[in-house]
């Protein structure tokens, strides 16, 4: 079967095998995802106070020890929940159902938020993007008083800071004096930094939420007999606060919708009037109005309490559930914003823990446990499921999507920690979720890009347009290319038979420097090899465009760049693509492959070349990818992989190679590319594990691997500032540079360094709508280019700043 | 259109971003209507399974909305969305969530009339197609599918170029070898 027929059988057996239409149901799940999945600003949080009490008796260090190890903790624990979870069993004693919690891991907080769970143990902390499946466990500082998860890497916490203490703490009292930290993590909880709020919060309960990575609000909510609430705002991220507000009287339920309105609702305590069931604000917390909802006249009502925070799912569509009276939940649903509120059917069965999942999806869980109550419609009918293994003492719920959730299950009343428990099929099943050790992984690691640095300076270029349909940089696979010795080169279309053969001595100014006619001209693209005498580009036969397998390598050699001529037509081109070439005194060597498995051709002039077949270094049989070639003093040294196995090899004069295996344990890494600049040979190694830092953009660490020969390799720690991406390095004046682009975002990226170990972000390139980047030095000069959607962009750099 | 004004009016006298907040979905409706059956399309081929293509085709619309806001460029709102949707197939194949319905499906209504005699050539293309490696299968369909460049193929898979290009190759050698197997056999 010839190539071509092989292509044209998969294209169409594809065409014939995929369906030609979208079922209908997909259609309809897509048009409902805006309306009814949820928000994608933000995540949200369930908290539950106990933790923080814990952390109040540890943190403050006072005598309270007996105290809470008396009924009076009960009493504090109904005057600091925010829930208004209500009290199932009255008594003291661990409570443990007949369908056992404790074989869960037993948790002090967990939720949820777009596109994953998280969960608290101590100061461990695990997040899980796959549904519960596995979990990812990192550290904070401290037991925090709130904590508010808005994606996977992006986490802040509230801990007691020094000088707070709490001499008395019975009925009625919290902290009395109560100095507040907030802590911030960016990296998944790698790292964290913490900013200390000025004043004294003391009887207040702090809580935080945030819009998005910048925008968050920390409100002291109102404790019986406390102060006023105080709210702040953030727009760093958490680095700096400044107050918006005192003097009202907020819950501790807060969120902030899409559009910025921010939310507070009454979670309950014991006894007395506390704060209004439902307020917020649209100018950023100075000002607060109370919500009236209908039916619920006179909303500072005790006993009627918010069941978890607000949901809104846009800046129009929102759901609170009110908690009335702990018997029966009432939710009311909001199409504008808040504004106006219609009651949606009672649910009548004692329900003490619910889950706002989509605009219409609710759940609702009461106890005894084995049914949970369900929405489907936006709350116009309700629906008991029976579901299983979902043990007694439900205390809250928490869905990261309509399938995916979390449950916490009192172990003893109201006191964590309690069992977590994990869903996949939207609440229908129940297991206890397989938490990491408690111990957290450096391997959870998702470094935080340092701050980007003007270590190099680069200056726009426009090239001259050539070809009639205006493609100015080079040919349909190829770009511009180094010249070995100084200069850049491009080959541009002038036509089906006609390239321009483009020069620049520094990569700002070009000039024609010859044309290349024929009907193959159009195949030449670089890259170039220069071995002194004369000069070598590559290409492919038969337009070179993209890959086809149908299509042969080439190669045109010049002595002036004005004049080429055609290598011939033979064997060693056959089904060949080129990827890269050096060049010697002796020789050139060029890496790629072909139809046969083949990856290295060598050639003494340019015009005549030959496969390296030698098994033993270049396995046909097995997958060899080069990925990187150089020639240094000591010889030809490529990188690339057998299967799976980092590998290297050196060869003195391009004709006999050594095939070195890279450092142990590396297998799976990704070798990619390979420079020869002032601290040696520089290669990347890209993962291979990945970490899932939001949804679907799963990132991989990048480590620096050196060498000054070749054949010995030393790793570096991965590099935070490249985490994630997919570099290109090349070596050029004063050091390196990398190109690349980060997770999911096609942008182009740069990064420099002296030495191919410590990488920074460059900072005033212009980079802006640049795809595919890719770097090219001289020796002299460096040289970027990408396309912008609108053609070609190219940027000149002196060099890397030392 | 219409109907989202008449809202954003009235948050916009409370300060709220109303253009932003109507753009972004007027915008991600346009996303869903430029690629929601191309990306089942796509996911049927790489996964050989129309039930499963259609979760992962959901369950990428869910993280693309989540994500929605993180999203700078809306001109790359179709090849960041295929990404994700790359990534979601890769997941899956990688999980082994399912084994190929495709196999099945071969032998039914779907073989299509063909003057040079490639049904049985398509059949067996199908079944090799289906036990090549997970990032080869999708290498492929993005290839020889969707229609994308190499350098395309490896900013959608995070993939070195020339990962990609020998990716390929490998993957026509192995669909010729079963190809040629199979009409030994026949």
């Amino acid at each position: 079967m010839t190539d071509e027929r092989l292509e044209r059988e998969l294209r169409e057996w594809m065409i014939s095998a995929a369906p030609t239409e979208v079922p209908p149901a997909l259609a309809e799940r897509a048009r409902r995802i805006p309306s009814s999945a949820p928000a994608p600003e933000r995540g949200w949080l369930k908290p539950r106070l106990l933790a923080p009490l814990a952390a109040v008796a540890a943190a403050v260090a006072v005598v309270v020890f007996a105290v809470l190890a008396t009924s009076a903790v009960q009493d504090l624990v109904r005057v600091l929940r925010p829930s208004p979870t209500a009290p199932v069993v009255a008594t003291g004693s661990p409570v443990v159902s007949s369908q056992t919690p404790v074989s869960a891991p037993l948790v002090d907080d967990a939720g949820a938020f777009p596109g994953g769970l998280w969960a608290r143990r101590g100061t461990a902390f695990y997040r899980s993007t796959d549904g519960g499946a596995t979990w990812i466990a990192s550290s904070i500082q401290a037991n925090p008083l709130s904590v508010f998860v808005l994606d996977a890497t992006h986490a802040w916490t509230l801990t007691i800071g020094p000088g707070s203490s709490s001499p008395g703490c019975g009925q009625g009292c919290d902290i009395e004096t109560l100095h507040v930290v907030v802590n911030r993590t960016a990296d998944g909880g790698l790292t964290w930094q913490s900013t200390p709020l000025s004043g004294d919060y003391g009887n207040t309960y702090p809580v935080t939420t945030f819009a998005d990575a910048n925008v968050g609000y920390v409100v002291m909510a109102q404790q019986r007999f406390g102060p006023p609430s105080t709210v702040l705002r953030s727009d760093d991220g958490g680095a700096t606060w400044r107050t918006m507000s005192t003097g009202a009287s907020l819950g501790s339920l807060v969120t902030v919708a899409p559009g910025g309105t921010l939310w507070s609702g009454a979670g309950g305590w014991a006894g007395g009037s506390g704060p209004q069931l439902l307020q917020r604000s649209t100018d950023a917390g100075a000002t607060w109005w109370v919500v009236t909802l209908p039916g619920l006249v006179g909303a500072q009502t005790p006993g009627d309490n918010l069941l978890v925070q607000p949901r809104f799912f846009d800046a129009l569509d929102g759901v609170v559930a009110v908690q009335i009276e702990s018997q029966t939940v009432l939710c009311f649903r909001t199409a504008d914003g808040g504004r106006s509120w219609q009651a949606t059917a009672p649910l009548s069965n004692g329900a003490v823990a619910a889950a706002i999942i989509t605009l219409d999806h609710w759940l609702a869980a009461s106890n005894p446990a084995g049914k949970l109550a369900e929405t489907t419609d936006g709350g116009a009918t309700w629906n008991e499921r029976d579901v299983t293994a979902l043990p007694d003492s439900v205390g809250s719920l928490a869905f990261a999507d309509d399938l995916h959730g979390v449950a916490l299950v009192n172990v003893a009343p109201e006191i964590p920690p309690a069992a977590l428990y994990v869903t996949s099929d939207g609440g229908q099943s129940w297991r206890p979720a397989a938490l990491a050790p408690s111990s957290a992984r450096s391997t959870s690691a998702i470094p935080t890009q340092p701050p980007a640095q003007k270590t190099s300076t680069w200056t726009p270029v426009t090239l001259p347009h050539v070809a009639p349909e205006g493609t100015p940089v080079g040919g349909p696979a190829g770009g511009i290319a180094a010249v070995p010795g100084g200069g850049f080169i491009d080959f541009a279309i002038a036509g089906p038979t006609r390239t321009i053969v483009l020069y620049s001595a520094d990569g700002l100014g070009w000039t024609q420097r010859g044309e290349i006619t024929g009907e193959d001209a159009s195949g030449v693209t670089g890259p170039i090899g220069f071995n002194g005498k004369v000069y070598v580009a590559l290409g492919t036969e038969q337009g070179g465009t993209n890959y086809g397998p149908q299509s042969n390598g080439a190669a045109w050699v010049s002595t002036d760049l004005v004049h080429w001529t055609k290598a011939p037509t033979q064997n060693a081109f056959g089904g060949a693509a080129f990827s890269g070439i050096a060049a010697s005194s002796d020789g050139f060597v060029a890496i790629g492959f072909d139809q046969g498995g083949q990856c290295v051709w060598r050639s003494a002039d340019g015009l005549r070349w030959n496969v390296i077949a030698d098994e033993g270094a270049f396995p046909t049989g097995q997958a060899t990818d080069p990925t990187g070639l150089v020639h240094t003093s000591r010889g030809f040294v490529i990188v690339g992989h057998v299967e799976d196995q980092p590998t290297s090899w050196t060869s003195v004069n391009g004709e006999t190679w050594i095939r070195h295996t890279l450092p142990s344990g590396s297998s799976g890494v990704n070798v990619n590319g390979i420079a020869d600049g002032p601290a040696g040979l520089v290669s990347f190694a890209v993962g291979p594990a990945t970490v899932e830092v939001a949804p679907g953009d799963a990132r991989a660490p990048v480590a620096p691997w050196l060498s000054s020969d070749g054949v010995t390799w030393r790793s570096e720690p991965p590099s935070a500032a490249l985490f994630g991406t997919n570099p290109s390095v090349v070596a050029g004046p004063g050091g390196y540079v990398a190109t690349g682009t980060i997770g999911l975002d096609t942008g182009a990226r740069l990064w420099t360094s002296t030495d191919g170990v410590k990488w920074i972000p460059v900072a005033g390139a212009n980079l802006a709508g640049i795809e595919s980047p890719k770097v090219v030095s001289d020796g002299r000069h460096l040289l970027l280019w990408g396309d912008s959607g609108n053609g070609a962009v190219v940027l000149v750099s002196s060099g890397v700043d030392r | 259109m219409r109907m989202l004004s008449s809202g954003l009016e009235e948050l916009a006298s409370e300060g709220v971003d109303a253009a932003s907040r109507g753009r972004s979905r007027i915008d991600w409706e346009l996303l869903v209507e430029r690629n929601l059956a191309p990306a089942y399309r796509l996911a049927s081929i790489i996964l050989g399974d129309p039930t499963e293509a259609q979760d992962v085709t959901h369950d990428s619309l869910l993280r693309a909305w989540r994500a929605w806001p993180t999203l700078r460029d809306p001109l790359q709102a179709d090849a960041w969305f295929q990404r994700i949707v790359v990534n979601a197939c890769r997941d899956r194949l990688r999980h082994g969530r399912r084994t190929i319905a495709i196999l099945e499906r071969l032998g039914g209504d779907r073989q299509m009339a063909d003057p040079a005699g490639g049904v049985g050539d398509r059949d067996a293309i199908g079944r090799a197609f289906a036990v090549l490696a997970p990032d080869t299968r999708v290498t492929l369909a993005l290839r020889f599918f969707a229609d994308l460049s190499v350098d395309e193929i490896a900013a959608r898979m995070g993939s070195p170029s020339g990962t990609i290009k020998s990716r390929i190759h490998r993957g026509l050698r192995q669909l010729r070898a079963a190809m040629e197997a199979a009409g030994d056999s026949r």
